[in-house]
């Protein structure tokens, strides 16, 4: 049913039942009313008509008596009234044209009652409160039926004057409410058929409906907003997706360049190792191999000068001894090359306790010639144990030390050993009053064979290589600290897990 | 004889107290008792009629009709006295109508006096010879003067007896009773045979 009907249904019912009960009440309302107006006005009628007979009753004339009860015709619904004697003896009597009533017996005190369509009042007549008489009046109630009659044609004529009002009041008014909500459904529709959320609903009044209307309306511009915002999210997603999509790919595209890359890093990485293994082997074996044929050469340049020195001329033995001389440097030069090669090698010996105060004690004693020649002071604070191998740490200190008295000054050597702790590593210097280096060359000084007094004082220029790579070997570093004409600070760090004992002096 | 309702019969005995004054004197209990609620006691026979059995009730009666202004008593319950003077036509009659009977405070009683007899009444019967006294006809002598026939009227009274068509009624002369300070009751008015101005 269409909400235009059942508005129209609402308030014909509402009309109908309001109308139906008012009806209803206004009638019982006005019958126990009427009935009691009509109890009070019959009591005072029979008052006024019982002190008019007082008279006739105490001179005993009934003419003037029924002269009094005669008044009575003027209301027509009294049937009959008659005035009794004490003795219960008729006295006088008035009956409505066209009636016959008889009168019902006098009772004793003043009663009303209704019966069978009639009301009886019965009503003693008294002078000075002593009782004369008794009138009895019989009133008929077709009054009051005529007038619920009256009521209910009245009632059912205003209901249906009012019905048809409230028809044509409801239908012209029911616009008022239908109206509104139908132009809302309307656009419910629209909007759910056509998914266009800039549809709005018209608004016809300031009530329920047009904030209805109103909220509807925010709704569906909150939903449009909503909408926009969410169409506008998913494109910037979509790009940000292609984005991503091409960033990984180029990522991938870089990824597998670089893998690449580290495969041929990798693989150029193995050859250069092979070839620096190869190298190595060849230094090693070349070094190794080449001291037979040197020592050949200086045993039989020895033996030239031992035995043909008296034959040979002055000018041939001076060349002898500058073969001699040369055949000693290349044995020296081959020794170190060969320490070098070895120091690199791969060594299946396990690590030992080093007790690097013995290992300096050890140089000392190499260098004991060389120590009391230049009149050097060597200062040793003491040193930790570290596991490593003696073979390594003897060359590392003996050059170091070998060239603090090599490459002294005009004083005699004063050379410092000790060792300090630096956050995870042992650091340990060698430090001298030497000539010191220009910090040009502190880096180049540790590559092989790059020697900076390369006459006047001899050496193979292999020392300090040897050092670094013993050094590195343990994992730590080596750098130098001077100027030149300032001395010289060498200083090598250990990483301190390799430390045994702090102090081997005291084991 | 059937009664005839809504006729004017003003001037007729009512059937019930006609058949009554028709029968024997005994038959005056039978009145009594129509009109009383309590009854009167059987009437000794020495009662001289029926006539003043009725009149004795009637004179009772009017005491219920007549307003006395309250200087018509020496005292506020003073007994309301019912004077007869001269012959007593009622004998016992009237003594036992008023036994036990009071209008508005006031007891009545019935006094018997002389012709020339002077004394406080608020009611007087003055029967037939008899003269009404000076006192109780002159102006606001407050006594409310009852005779017999109509010469009474002329003679100054106010109430009289009267025999109409063998039913005892009374005539009324208005201005006597006016001249006296008294108020007739309307209903006493209306069954008057005649009201006189």
């Amino acid at each position: 049913m269409p909400i235009r009907q059942k508005l129209v249904l609402i308030g014909m019912a509402t009309t109908t039942v309001a109308l139906i009960l008012a009806g209803i009440g206004i009638i019982f309302a006005d019958f126990l009313l009427f009935r009691g107006y009509l109890r009070n006005d019959l009591s005072a009628l029979t008052r006024i008509i019982a002190d008019n007979t007082t008279a006739a009753l105490s001179f005993d004339d009934p003419a003037v008596a029924s002269e009094a009860l005669a008044s009575l015709h003027a209301r027509t619904h009294v049937v009959t009234a008659c005035v009794f004697q004490v003795s219960g003896k008729l006295f006088a009597k008035y009956t409505r044209a066209g009636a016959t009533a008889a009168c019902p017996a006098p009772q004793l005190g003043e009663r009303i009652r209704f019966d069978e369509g009639v009301l009886i009042v019965s009503r003693p007549i008294l002078l000075n409160n002593r009782r004369l008489g008794t009138l009895v009046l019989v009133y008929d109630l077709g009054e009051i039926y005529e007038r619920v009659q009256l009521y209910g044609a009245t009632v059912i004529t205003v209901f249906l004057l009012s019905t048809f009002v409230a028809f044509l009041l409801s239908s012209r008014l029911r616009s008022l409410i239908a109206t509104p909500i139908i132009e809302l459904a309307r656009v419910t529709t629209r909007v759910s058929k056509s998914r266009n959320y800039g549809i709005r609903a018209q608004k016809f009044s300031g009530d329920e409906l047009g904030v209805l209307v109103d909220a509807f309306n925010e709704m569906l511009s909150g939903i449009q907003s909503r909408d926009n915002e969410l169409r506008e999210a998913l494109m910037t997603r979509e790009a940000a997706l292609e984005d991503t999509q091409k960033a990984r790919q180029s990522l991938e595209a870089t990824v597998a360049s670089v893998a690449q890359l580290n495969a041929e890093l990798r693989t150029s990485n193995d050859n250069l190792a092979r070839s620096n293994e190869d190298l190595e082997r060849f230094a090693f074996i070349a070094s190794h191999d080449l001291q037979e044929p040197l020592r050949m050469i200086t045993i039989y340049s020895q033996l030239l000068i031992r035995r043909f020195a008296n034959v040979v001329e002055p000018q041939a033995a001076a060349y002898i001894e500058n073969i001699e001389s040369g055949t000693e440097r290349m044995r020296a030069l081959l020794a170190d090359l060969l320490a070098y090669a070895e120091i690199g090698a791969r060594v299946d010996a396990p690590a030992q306790p080093v007790d690097l105060n013995l290992v300096v004690r050890k140089v000392r004693e190499n260098l004991s010639l060389a120590i009391t020649e230049s009149g050097a002071v060597i200062t040793v604070a003491p040193l930790p144990v570290i596991r490593g191998l003696k073979s390594h740490f003897t060359p590392l200190f003996q050059n170091l030390i070998g060239n603090a008295i090599k490459y002294r000054g005009e004083l005699p050597p004063k050379i410092d050993i000790g060792a300090t702790r630096m956050d995870g590593d042992i650091q340990i210097h060698i430090s001298d009053n030497g000539i010191g280096v220009a910090p040009e060359y502190h880096s180049r000084i540790f590559v092989a064979f790059k020697r900076l007094h390369t006459n006047k004082i001899p050496g193979t220029g292999i020392g300090l290589a040897i050092c670094q790579r013993v050094v590195e070997r343990y994992g730590g570093r080596i750098w130098v600290e001077s100027d030149l004409g300032q001395g010289s600070n060498f200083v090598f760090t250990l990483p301190a897990n390799l430390v045994a004992t702090a102090n081997g002096e005291q084991t | 004889m059937a009664p005839r309702y809504g006729t004017r019969s003003r001037y007729r005995f009512s059937p019930a107290l006609a058949e009554c004054l028709r029968r024997p004197v005994s038959r005056l209990v039978l009145t009594g008792a129509l009109l009383w609620s309590q009854p009167i006691p059987a009437i000794p026979a020495a009662t001289p009629s029926l006539e003043y059995g009725v009149k004795a009730v009637f004179l009772l009666n009017f005491t219920k009709f007549v307003d006395w202004p309250p200087a018509a008593f020496p005292v506020a319950d003073a007994p309301l006295t019912i004077c007869i003077l001269g012959d007593d036509p009622f004998g016992r009659a009237i003594d036992q109508v008023v036994e036990g009977e009071s209008v508005n405070g006031h007891k009545i009683v019935v006094e018997r006096l002389r012709a020339d007899e002077q004394k406080s009444c608020q009611v007087a019967y003055i029967g037939n010879n008899g003269t009404i006294p000076a006192a109780f006809s002159a102006p606001g002598s407050t006594v409310l003067t009852v005779g017999e026939g109509d010469d009474f009227l002329h003679q100054g009274g106010i109430v009289a007896f009267v025999i109409d068509s063998r039913h005892v009624r009374f005539d009324i002369k208005l201005r006597a009773a006016t001249n006296a300070g008294l108020k007739l009751s309307a209903k006493l008015l209306s069954v008057a045979r005649s009201v006189e101005k």
